[in-house]
């Protein structure tokens, strides 16, 4: 198969006539489809092991009055006690030790399901609207100050999409907000998630092309109806190719189709919604397969929430805009969460870059339409972590899970308590002394 | 630039020197010059040093000269003439191919004009061997060329093929629009990488890689790309090398700095310290195209300011620079046999109150400072 | 004296310069007490109810003190106590408990006379700005610190800092204290451009190398035409300020003369009193008879002189054209100097700084005889190189020196950071043939002098404010390093190394 990548650079726009009388000076790209080349390295990568040995302390006790395990029980007067960065006992009705870490209360890590940290328009390629092939793993900086902030409000665990510019944009990362200074050691190995987009914005930058097409963005789609095309077209050819030697956009999808790799589709207002589930049902009915489907930014979600149950998605619900509005003029109800908990609907919870409102702000506003406390906690810690495949190290405090913990001065997400301490891997990484 | 060195020249010193030539001396192209000092450019410094040229090369460097040929005395310092790793002077856009991303096997000696003008002004600032590469926004634009300005000469063709792995080589309007598809357009070229081509000749370490590179991030996946393909050369950018230091050490790969921009933050300056520290070679870029022939200099003085030794920001000019290069068979040093390029500077060669004074390249005088003489004293 | 004109709260309020100057201490201590923890400069202005915060005397010895450019002491020291140079020598004995500080030279502090340190990008930027701007109005004590840093660390610790590059005039500049952000001297200029676009224009435009560098908007090319109407209009402005001024000596002696009118008129009236009662008592009784209102007798003296109408712009352009406040126009190009050395000619007392000056060579004849200084922002960031007779490039300073033109060196540039390089600017420049000396001077006692701070700063003398550099060699060498820099009698730390 030719990519369109590659064909595209063989387009003739591209070609001035100079250049074909002179083409033996350039390389042409051979018709291999692009292959990310690190993938297989850095995406399934698992924590680097530090060969020298001033690693970081990750053994210490920490002590609450309170631990929320995000398991359902609630312990008084806990000691938790961290080694070798893993949880390796929880005590409660114990005292502190000398050298404990204090706090009112824990709780896990929180874990951002859908963390914009990536590079703006350099994450996403697009000289082609369905790219899955395209990886993450270039689109993030390790070196972002944004990380810093993130693991600040008490997020230590965050999966990030590309920029919703393309219809099928790429596989999504999931990395650890603090630690090593590379992917290698900050990457969590999850589920595989592709990630792409419906609605306004994967159609924003294109045009049709009236006289001579002049750029890569004269063409589809320009619309929602064109942006469901391209969805259908990705999946239909990808059920109709060979199993095998297809290339790894097509495998890609296919491992979509066979729930392998989940599809992670953004779609705030209603009709988008809608969309995202006709196309999984759409697959089910053609018999193509079973696609793994969480829906991201579902402001809406309350609007239909049996559609939501019918489907069997998962729902990633955006932060709670200060109007009401979000993206696509969707309209986010104050009750959304509470609405998608009494349906029975997996949800999550994010916080944008934590630049206003931070994850555990918005657990609060959760609350606010009618969450309990524990059910917030749910949709930012081990919630999350099922929907990213990763909630056998992370999601809760139970003996065996990564030691990512959160130091609260008060009572979790309330506007008056903050994060004065956070632990990743065991290591301190915000000091509460 | 061609700068009639052969009318300057014979003003100013072949004739004296040929006047006194003796037979002995073997040829009627030798001539001696004595300096308050004479910098080798590996570190090592002679105290009234005497330099003999014959034949555009240097014959010898030492305390005095063979038997008969008389010595010209200069006032001031001798020292290599500088490399500057990236410059398109006077190219006027033709090393970039803006119709491509990828023109890997492209001879940017041919954007090299040997003619223009601009050049005399890098030679009176000492440089007298400069690097031109394929513009920052190509990925792969071609094959650097190490030319010299002042003779018109082109010294190498193809002496690395030219990456642009930053942000520059991306935009929103041209494929690739990301650092994704930028690695995996990179990466299928080295992985596919057709016996003979640029690609292979890299892979097989025949031909270095300049790999443009500024944040940290950019620099760590630069490095990691060159590491998966066992890639040998130098990261042009890198301002904040010196935080990843170790990094760069264990990769083998050399650095080149950028020159700074007014108002730009110093951070190379940091960076020159850590780097020399650590012995990780680094070298300038010139860049005079866009900032001026004095630019160089000028940022290495800032590094000197801020705690950069005088002999490490000479080294970083001269023989760091032709290793990087694989030309310190013949540039880069003082030492026998190599290409007479040299600079006479009025005090210390990084000093930027010292002027060059007078500029040799390939033994000819091609520079000489109308106030080579004397200070003004009106005040 | 430097007081005539101000605005008319003038009066009412202490003068604005000391109005702003006890603003300045204040945010000053702030600061310096937030880089110092407290042990900190106060400055002598500082508002009563301010507790002054006592620094720790400084003994600083050097084995070469420049005490002026050409001026050097051997082996000597400099005694600082409370922000003040109180003693200059080479037999001095360090007072208990002064901190010592030694290093290899000892000289003022590097002043960078075209900066914009201190100002944010849109006021640098801005252009509608007018004569009566004053930039220390946009001052921000708490602005890009990593920017005074790396200035601090560079030995520039004061600055002739002005807004508007990209403004035809662009009002007062002030000499700042960059580290602490203190006003030294806040109506130290007044400023001008010629071809407003010129920060960001292309050298090539005119056949050359740029100015200032940094920023491009705007109208990218105006017209020859164009640039010599700003310059009508500037002098029209000047005229205007001439007229403002006469006008106002006309109505202060008017003035003058009508209460000393008045003084005599009402001697007069007082010695006739007797009479002039009975005279006026005599009217009224004769005004009653006739039922008639009293016709109260008119003097001429009654009517007193019409002060002119307060402009803020014209008060501050006369100020300009008496030489109170030198005004320094940026201006590149042959044409726009030899234009503007002609039409401001007929202003005798005004204290013309050509910046930037680019070709100002052509008219070195008439810039020395004029006594006009030039600030030469020799920036090596200029593509091409010089080009052509009229741009000697980085020679510009030597060859105006050479002429006997009054150079200084600055940076003129949108970016702050830009004054950081002043003294490698400097070095060039003796690189390409200025003196060592003058371009010292050019970066310290020089503008320090064109901008009326010389009896403050500049030199090393007692009674100076000790704005200081120790450095390990000699100031204009590339391998000299700031070891101090002191900023008010206050070590600057992160300079500090």
């Amino acid at each position: 198969m030719i990519s369109i990548l590659t064909t595209l650079l063989l387009a003739p726009a591209l070609q001035g006539p100079a250049l074909l009388a002179s083409s033996a000076l350039f390389e042409h790209p051979s018709e291999a489809p692009l292959q990310a080349p690190l993938q297989a390295t850095t995406r399934k990568g698992s924590q680097a092991a530090k060969a020298d040995g001033d690693a970081p302390k990750n053994s210490w006790s920490v002590f609450a009055d309170k631990v929320y395990t995000s398991t359902g029980s609630t312990l008084e007067n806990a000691l938790v006690v961290i080694t070798d960065g893993k949880i390796s006992a929880i005590t409660p009705g114990a005292s502190a030790n000398d050298d404990s870490l204090k706090a009112t209360t824990l709780t896990a890590g929180l874990i951002d399901a859908s963390a914009p940290i990536h590079l703006g328009f350099e994450s996403v390629e697009q000289s082609s609207e369905v790219t899955p092939s395209i990886s993450m793993e270039y689109g993030v900086d390790p070196f972002d100050p944004r990380w810093e902030r993130l693991v600040r409000s008490g997020v230590t665990t965050a999966f990030v999409p590309p920029l919703n510019r393309n219809v099928v944009g790429g596989l999504g990362i999931l990395l650890k907000t603090a630690g090593p200074e590379t992917l290698e050691g900050r990457a969590l190995e999850g589920a595989e998630i592709l990630c792409g987009a419906i609605g306004g914005l994967p159609s924003s930058g294109n045009r049709p092309a009236s006289g001579t097409p002049n750029t890569f963005y004269n063409r589809r789609p320009t619309t929602r109806m064109g942006v469901e095309w391209e969805w259908r077209k990705a999946l239909f050819d990808a059920a109709q190719a060979p199993a095998e030697g297809a290339g790894k956009d097509v495998d890609i999808l296919q491992d979509v189709l066979a729930g392998k790799i989940a599809a992670f589709i953004q779609a705030y207002p209603t009709q988008d919604i809608r969309t995202a589930v006709f196309l999984k049902e759409e697959m089910q009915r053609e018999g193509f397969g079973e696609i793994r489907l969480v829906i991201d930014g579902a402001a809406e979600a309350w609007r239909e929430p049996d559609l939501l149950v019918r489907s069997g998605a998962a729902v990633v619900l955006p932060p709670m805009p200060g109007q009401g509005r979000t993206v696509d003029q969707a309209f986010m109800a104050a009750n959304t969460a509470k609405v998608l908990q009494d349906a029975g609907v997996p949800f999550a919870l994010s916080a944008n870059d934590a630049r206003t409102e931070p994850l555990g702000i918005q657990a609060g506003f959760a609350m606010r339409g009618g969450l309990t406390r524990e059910q917030a906690l749910r949709a930012v810690t081990i919630t999350p972590a099922q929907i990213l495949g990763v909630d056998s190290r992370v999601g809760t405090l139970e003996v065996g899970k990564d030691a990512d913990i959160v130091l609260w001065n008060g009572e979790p997400f309330e506007v008056t308590t903050r994060a004065i301490g956070v632990l990743v891997d065991g290591v301190l990484v915000v000091d509460p002394r | 630039m061609l700068i009639l060195p052969i009318l300057v020249s014979a003003l100013a010193f072949s004739a004296p020197a040929t006047a006194a030539v003796s037979p002995a001396a073997g040829s009627a192209d030798s001539f001696a010059l004595q300096a308050s000092r004479v910098h080798v450019g590996d570190g090592r410094v002679i105290e009234n040093g005497v330099i003999v040229v014959t034949d555009g090369a240097i014959r010898s460097v030492g305390a005095s000269a063979p038997e008969g040929l008389s010595v010209r005395k200069v006032d001031g310092e001798i020292a290599p003439g500088f490399i500057a790793m990236r410059d398109a002077t006077g190219a006027d856009s033709e090393n970039n191919e803006t119709t491509r991303k990828f023109t890997p096997t492209a001879d940017v000696a041919r954007a090299f004009d040997p003619h223009h003008p601009a050049w005399a002004h890098l030679v009176s600032e000492g440089i007298t061997t400069v690097v031109m590469t394929p513009a920052s926004d190509r990925i792969a634009g071609g094959l650097d060329a190490i030319v010299s300005p002042a003779t018109g000469e082109i010294v190498k063709r193809g002496v690395a093929l030219h990456l642009g792995m930053s942000s520059r080589s991306i935009s929103n309007f041209v494929e690739p629009t990301s650092y994704a598809g930028l690695y995996a357009h990179l990466d299928r070229h080295f992985a596919d990488a057709a016996d003979g081509s640029p690609f292979a000749q890299a892979r097989s370490g025949a031909t270095r890689v300049m790999m443009e590179a500024l944040s940290k991030n950019e620099v760590a996946r630069a490095v990691a790309f060159a590491k998966q393909y066992g890639l040998t050369g130098a990261i042009i950018g890198a301002p904040e090398a010196g935080d990843q230091v170790d990094l760069l050490k264990s990769s083998g790969l050399g650095v080149v700095f950028e020159p700074l921009d007014a108002g730009d933050r110093a951070d190379v300056a940091e960076s020159a310290k850590a780097l020399r520290a650590a012995g990780v070679p680094f070298a300038f870029a010139s860049d005079a195209g866009t900032h001026g022939p004095a630019a160089m200099r000028m940022t290495a003085a800032t590094c000197m300011r801020r705690g950069l030794d005088a002999q490490g920001a000479l080294a970083a000019m001269t023989k760091t620079a032709a290793d990087m290069l694989g030309v310190s068979a013949s540039h880069g040093t003082l030492e026998v046999g190599k290409v007479a390029d040299f600079v006479v500077w009025s005090g210390a060669p990084t000093d930027l109150t010292s002027r060059a004074t007078h500029v040799f390249a390939g033994g000819k005088l091609v520079h000489e400072s109308e106030r080579s003489s004397s200070h003004h004293t009106h005040r | 004296m430097r007081t005539s004109y101000q605005r008319p709260q003038a009066a009412i309020a202490p003068t604005f310069r000391g109005a702003a100057s006890a603003l300045a201490a204040t945010a000053a201590l702030a600061m310096a007490a937030l880089h110092l923890g407290g042990n900190a400069q106060a400055g002598q202005e500082a508002g009563s109810d301010a507790e002054p915060v006592r620094s720790q005397a400084l003994f600083l010895t050097a084995k070469r003190l420049i005490v002026s450019p050409g001026n050097v002491l051997e082996n000597a020291s400099v005694l600082v106590e409370d922000g003040k140079i109180t003693a200059v020598g080479t037999d001095l004995k360090a007072p208990e408990g002064a901190q010592a500080i030694q290093g290899e030279v000892i000289c003022a502090a590097f002043m960078d006379p075209w900066s914009t340190a201190g100002f944010d990008t849109g006021s640098v930027n801005s252009r509608d700005l007018n004569a009566a701007t004053m930039a220390t109005d946009a001052l921000d004590p708490y602005g890009e610190k990593a920017v005074l840093e790396e200035l601090a660390a560079s030995g520039v610790l004061l600055t002739r800092s002005q807004v508007g590059l990209a403004s035809d005039i662009s009002g007062f500049g002030a000499v700042l204290r960059t580290p602490s952000a203190e006003v030294v001297l806040e109506d130290a200029s007044m400023s001008a451009a010629i071809g407003a676009e010129s920060p960001g224009f292309s050298p090539d435009q005119f056949g050359g190398r740029g100015g200032p560098q940094g920023f491009s908007f705007g109208p990218q090319s105006i017209d020859p035409i164009d640039r010599i109407g700003q310059i009508d209009k500037l002098v029209s402005e000047l005229a205007a300020g001439q007229k403002y001024a006469e006008d106002m000596a006309e109505y202060e002696k008017e003035l003058a003369e009508w209460k000393a009118a008045i003084a005599d008129k009402e001697k007069e009236l007082e010695d006739d009193f007797k009479k002039a009662k009975k005279a006026r008592e005599k009217a009224v009784k004769d005004a009653e008879e006739d039922g008639e209102e009293v016709k109260e007798k008119k003097y001429k003296e009654d009517r007193r002189p019409r002060e002119p109408r307060y402009d803020a712009e014209k008060a501050a352009f006369a100020r300009v054209v008496q030489g109170e406040v030198p005004m320094v126009v940026h201006a590149e190009r042959a044409l726009e100097i030899r234009d503007l050395l002609r039409s401001t000619e007929p202003f005798k007392r005004l204290r013309l700084v050509i910046a930037g000056g680019t070709s100002a060579l052509a008219c070195k004849k008439e810039l020395r005889e004029r006594g006009v200084t030039v600030i030469v922002a020799p920036s090596p960031a200029n593509p091409g190189g010089p080009v052509g007779e009229l741009d000697p490039g980085l020679s510009l300073a030597a060859e105006l020196d050479a002429a006997g033109v009054n150079v200084l060196i600055g940076t003129g540039n949108a970016s702050a950071l830009a004054s950081r390089d002043l003294p490698l600017l400097a070095a060039l420049a003796v690189g390409h043939g200025l003196d060592r000396d003058t371009a010292l001077r050019a970066i310290t006692s020089g503008p320090a002098a064109t901008f009326d701070v010389a009896d403050q700063v500049g030199t090393v003398k007692r009674g100076h404010a000790a704005d200081l550099l120790v450095l390990s060699g000699d100031p204009l060498s590339s391998s000299s390093r700031v070891l101090a820099a002191i900023s008010g009698g206050a070590v600057v730390p992160q300079a500090t190394k």
